[in-house]
C-alpha cells in the first residue's frame, strides 16, 4: 500500500488537481476543447522535457536547452528570410543543434568538465550568437505559410504539435524501455564505473545523449517559431527551468528516483493543468508561479519522506 | 623493566566466521618505534582499529600510562592521546598548514573573528617543540607528501598525542621524502613519544624501528629487538615455517600446452616491464601486497587504463588494447574487485545486471537495437539457477541481495558469452565460506574450457586453486612459482622483494 502510494502519489496528485478544477469550474475546465488546449499548449514543453530527461538519465545536466530552442527558432526564421526551402532549412537547423549538443557531450565526457559548467558556458555562447544573427529583435518577415502548419495547423482534427509531441513521446518511450541504448544510458546513470567495466562505451553514449537532448530542444524551438509566426531571440529561455521541474516531478513516479519518460509527461501535465486551471480561476500569474514552485517541492519532499 | 606506555594483554576479537585476533599481547614504551608486521589479514588493521575505537574488543586489556582504559569510540582514543595517521592523509587541499591544523578545534577569537596571530603562534610553538621544518603559509596541496604527513602529525599534537600510529606512511613517498620523514620520526622519538609503525616494506622497518611485533593469522608470533633480526628472519617469523593450510584442497588437474594469452614487456601506471603467459585451461594466480600493481595490470589488460608500452597476444593474435568493449569481444573479461562500485548497478534488477554486458547478444533487430526480453529473461534465469543466486525474483534490485549473492551476479554477467580468458580480481573478498566454495568450484569448472587469472591476497585460496602463481612487488613480477614450489616462504620472499 505504502509502496503503491509512493509509486503513484504524484499521479494521484495530478488526479486531485484535475478533480478540483473540474469541481470549481465545471462548465469550462473539463471540456474537450479545454483539454485539447492544455495538450496543445504544453506540447513544446513536453518535447523539450523529454530531451532533458535523456541527460538526467545519465546523471548529467544540459542548461543550454533554452538557448538551443531560441537559436533554432531564430535560425529557421532567418533562413526562411533568405528564401531557403523548408525541406532544407529544418534539417539543417536540427543538424546544427545536434552538432552543438555533441560538442557539449564531448566537453563533458572526454574533457571531464562538469556538465553544469559546460552547458552554462555553451548556453551563454549560443545566446550571444543568437543575439548577433538576429540583431536582438523579433523576426516576423519571410516565414512561409506552409511552415506555420506545424505550429498552428491540424491533422484529422488534432493539432500538429500534439501529434509531434506524441511521436517524440512514443519514440523515447521505446528507446528507454526496449533498446540496448536506453538500457545502457540507465546503467551509466546508475553506476558509471560499473557500466564501463561492463564494456559500455560510456563516453560515446554520453556524447550521443547530449546530441539527442539538443535536437529535441531545437525541434521545440522550430515549432515555437511556427506557432508564433515569429522568432524571438530569447523565446526558449522560459522552457529551461520548466523542463527540469517536470523531469524532477517525473522522477517521483513509476521508476522510483529515476528519470523516466512517462513520469516526465505526467510532470508536464501537472504544470500544464495548473497553469490552465489557475488562469481559468482568474488567479494572478505571480501566485501561479508560487503555487507551482510549492507543488514541485511538496512532491519531492513526499518522495523523500517515503524513502 | 621500564614502565610501558601502552600495553595490550590477551586481546581477542572475532567477526562472524573469523577469529581476527587471538590472545594478542603488545607493548610500546615511550621513545620507542615499534613495527607491527604481518601479511594481509594477519590482524594488524584489526588491532589498530580496536585501539582507535572503531572496533570493540571481545576481551583483553588495554593499559595506557599504567591505567586500564576502555576505548569505545574514536573520540576517546583521541582524548587519551592516541593519534592515528593513515595512508591517505585527510587535509583540506587549499587550506594552509595552520588552517588545517586548527580545523575542528575551537579557534581563538577576538571580537568574533578568529585570531590568526594566536593560531599561528600555537602552531609555531608545536613545530618548535617537535623541531619540524615546514612552510606553514602555503596551501597544503603545494606541499610534498612527506610534509603533509607532518601537518597531520602536528594536528595530532594539538591534542597532546603520546602514541602515534602510522599506517604505511611511506607508500606514496619518494626516497628523499622517506629520509626526511624518518629524520622527523627520530625527533619525535627523542621527545618520548611512542610510535607504532605499520608497513609492508621490511627494509624500512629494519631501518627505522627499534623493535617489532609479528602477527600471523590473528596471533602474535614474536616480539623481537630489531638488532636480532634481518629480512629473511622476519619473513620466517611471518610464515611460521609451516605449510599453508590450503583452501580449497588442491585437486590435480591437467592444463593444456597451447598459450592463450601472452603479455610482453607491459608497462603502465603502477607496473613496469611485465611478462607472463597463460596456457589453455590454466589457472594462474597473482599474489602481491597492497600496492604491488596487480589490479592496475589487469585493468590495463582489460582496456580500462592506458598502456604505455608492451604487447598482448590472444590466441597468437596481436591485440591493440583499446576499450573493455573490444576486449570482451575478443573473449577476455575482467570480474572486478569492488562489486558495489565496479561490478553492479545497484538500482537495477538481477536480470538487467546480468544482461548488461551482453545486450549485443540479446537483440531482436540489430538496426532497431531492441532487446528481446523473453530471451533476456530466460538466459538470466539460467544463470541465476546455475549459480544458485538466492533472490526472490529476477527483477529484485541487486542492492537488496547479500554480498555473496551480489558476487554471484557479478560473475554471472560474464557466463553468457564465449570467453577464453577470465580475470578475477579478489573474487572472494568479504564473502562467507559457503559461497567461497561455490565460487572456487565455479572457477575450476570454467577452467575446464577457458583459462583463468586470479588476483588475490589470500594465499590459502591461491595455493588451493592455482596451477602457477606469479608474485608481484613494486610493480614488477618478481617470480613465478610452479605448484611444487608453492610455499608461504617462497611466495612471501618474492612479495617482499625490494624493487628498484
Amino acid at each position: 500500500m505504502k509502496g503503491t502510494l509512493k509509486k503513484y502519489g504524484t499521479l494521484l496528485g495530478l488526479g486531485l488537481i484535475v478533480i478540483t478544477f473540474a469541481a470549481l469550474k465545471p462548465s469550462v475546465f473539463p471540456t474537450f476543447n479545454n483539454l485539447q488546449n492544455i495538450f496543445e499548449q504544453n506540447s513544446l514543453l513536453a518535447i523539450m522535457a523529454i530531451g532533458a530527461t535523456v541527460v538526467v538519465v545519465i546523471g548529467e545536466f544540459d542548461l543550454s536547452i533554452g538557448s538551443v530552442a531560441s537559436f533554432s527558432g531564430i535560425l529557421v526564421a532567418i533562413l526562411f528570410g533568405k528564401n531557403y526551402p523548408i525541406f532544407l532549412v529544418v534539417p539543417f537547423v536540427l543538424i546544427a543543434s545536434l552538432i552543438f549538443g555533441l560538442i557539449n557531450g564531448f566537453f563533458v565526457s572526454k574533457l571531464n568538465i562538469p556538465s553544469f559548467i559546460t552547458t552554462l558556458a555553451s548556453s551563454t555562447f549560443l545566446g550571444g550568437i543568437t543575439y548577433w544573427v538576429s540583431g536582438g529583435t523579433i523576426i516576423f518577415s519571410g516565414i512561409p505559410d506552409s511552415f506555420l502548419v506545424w505550429g498552428q495547423g491540424d491533422l484529422l482534427g488534432i493539432p500538429v504539435v500534439i501529434i509531434v509531441a506524441a511521436l517524440v513521446f512514443i519514440l523515447f518511450l521505446y528507446l528507454f524501455n526496449q533498446t540496448m541504448f536506453g538500457r545502457q544510458l540507465y546503467a551509466i546513470g546508475g553506476n558509471e564505473k560499473a557500466a564501463r567495466y561492463s564494456g559500455i562505451q560510456v563516453e560515446r553514449k554520453k556524447i550521443l545523449s547530449f546530441g539527442l537532448t539538443s535536437v529535441l530542444a531545437a525541434l521545440a524551438g522550430i515549432l515555437l517559431t511556427s506557432k508564433l509566426s515569429s522568432a524571438h531571440p530569447t523565446a526558449g529561455e522560459g522552457y529551461l527551468l520548466q523542463s527540469y521541474a517536470t523531469v524532477f516531478l517525473g522522477m517521483t513516479i513509476f521508476k522510483q528516483g529515476e528519470p523516466n519518460v512517462p513520469g516526465t509527461l505526467v510532470g508536464v501535465l501537472i504544470m500544464g493543468v495548473l497553469a490552465n486551471g489557475l488562469t481559468i480561476l482568474g488567479v494572478s500569474t505571480y501566485f501561479q508561479d508560487m503555487l507551482t514552485g510549492s507543488i514541485i517541492i511538496a512532491a519531492l519532499i513526499f518522495q523523500g519522506l517515503n524513502d | 623493566m621500564k614502565e610501558s606506555l601502552l600495553t595490550i594483554r590477551g586481546l581477542d576479537k572475532s567477526f562472524p566466521g573469523v577469529q581476527a585476533l587471538k590472545d594478542v599481547d603488545f607493548s610500546l614504551e615511550s621513545g620507542e618505534i615499534r613495527g607491527l608486521i604481518g601479511e594481509n589479514g594477519a590482524g594488524k588493521s584489526t588491532l589498530i582499529k580496536i585501539l582507535a575505537g572503531i572496533y570493540q574488543k571481545d576481551s583483553g586489556k588495554v593499559i595506557f600510562n599504567g591505567e586500564e582504559v576502555s576505548i569505545d569510540e574514536p573520540a576517546e582514543a583521541r582524548d587519551l592521546g592516541l593519534a592515528f595517521i593513515h595512508q591517505d592523509v585527510n587535509l583540506v587541499p587549499y587550506f594552509n598548514a595552520i588552517e588545517n591544523i586548527w580545523l575542528g578545534f575551537d579557534y581563538p577569537r577576538e571580537w568574533g573573528k578568529f585570531d590568526k596571530t594566536k593560531m599561528e603562534a600555537r602552531v609555531v610553538e608545536l613545530t618548535d617543540q617537535l623541531d619540524f621544518e615546514l612552510d606553514l603559509h602555503r596551501p597544503v596541496s603545494e606541499l610534498s607528501t612527506a610534509n603533509k604527513w607532518l601537518v597531520a602529525i602536528l594536528k595530532a599534537f594539538m591534542r597532546d598525542a603520546k602514541v602515534l600510529v602510522l599506517d604505511e606512511p611511506t607508500a606514496a613517498l619518494t626516497d628523499e621524502e622517506i629520509k626526511e620523514l624518518f629524520t622527523n620520526l627520530e625527533k619525535l622519538k627523542s621527545k618520548g613519544l611512542g610510535i607504532v609503525y605499520v608497513s609492508h616494506r621490511l627494509e624500512e622497518v629494519l631501518n627505522i624501528t627499534d623493535s617489532i611485533t609479528v602477527l600471523k593469522n590473528g596471533e602474535k608470533v614474536a616480539d623481537r629487538d630489531i638488532n636480532e633480526v634481518d629480512k629473511d628472519a622476519i619473513i620466517k617469523l611471518m610464515t611460521g615455517g609451516k605449510g599453508i593450510n590450503r583452501f580449497p584442497e588442491k585437486q590435480s588437474r591437467q592444463t593444456g600446452e597451447k598459450t592463450v594469452l601472452e603479455v610482453q614487456n607491459f608497462s603502465g601506471e603502477g607496473f613496469q616491464n611485465i611478462n607472463f603467459s597463460l596456457n589453455e585451461r590454466e589457472i594462474l594466480g597473482f599474489f602481491g601486497l597492497v600496492g604491488a600493481g596487480r589490479t592496475e595490470l589487469m585493468e590495463t589488460i582489460f582496456g580500462l587504463r592506458n598502456l604505455d608500452s608492451g604487447e598482448l597476444y590472444l590466441q597468437d593474435e596481436k591485440i591493440n588494447i583499446d576499450t573493455p568493449n573490444q576486449m570482451i569481444e575478443e573473449g577476455l573479461v575482467l570480474i572486478p574487485e569492488d562489486r558495489r562500485e565496479e561490478g553492479l548497478v545497484l538500482e537495477m534488477g538481477v536480470d538487467e545486471n546480468i544482461s548488461l554486458p551482453n545486450l549485443d547478444l540479446l537483440l531482436k533487430n540489430r538496426f532497431l537495437g531492441n532487446i528481446d526480453k523473453t530471451i533476456e529473461k530466460k538466459e538470466s534465469q539460467n544463470i541465476v539457477d546455475r549459480l544458485e543466486v538466492k533472490t526472490p525474483s529476477l527483477k529484485q534490485q541487486v542492492k537488496f541481495l547479500s554480498g555473496g549473492n551480489q558476487q554471484k551476479v557479478v560473475i554471472g554477467k560474464w557466463l553468457f558469452r564465449n570467453t577464453s580468458v577470465f580475470i578475477f580480481d579478489e573474487p572472494t573478498s568479504g564473502i562467507d565460506v559457503g559461497t567461497r566454495e561455490e565460487i572456487y568450484s565455479l572457477i575450476q569448472e570454467l577452467a575446464e574450457e577457458s583459462s583463468v587469472i586470479i588476483v588475490s591476497s589470500d594465499l590459502r585460496e591461491l595455493t588451493g586453486i592455482c596451477d602457477r602463481i606469479a608474485v608481484m612487488s613494486g610493480g614488477k613480477v618478481t617470480g613465478t612459482l610452479k605448484e611444487r614450489e608453492f610455499s608461504e616462504e617462497n611466495i612471501l620472499q618474492l612479495a617482499y622483494e625490494e624493487v628498484e
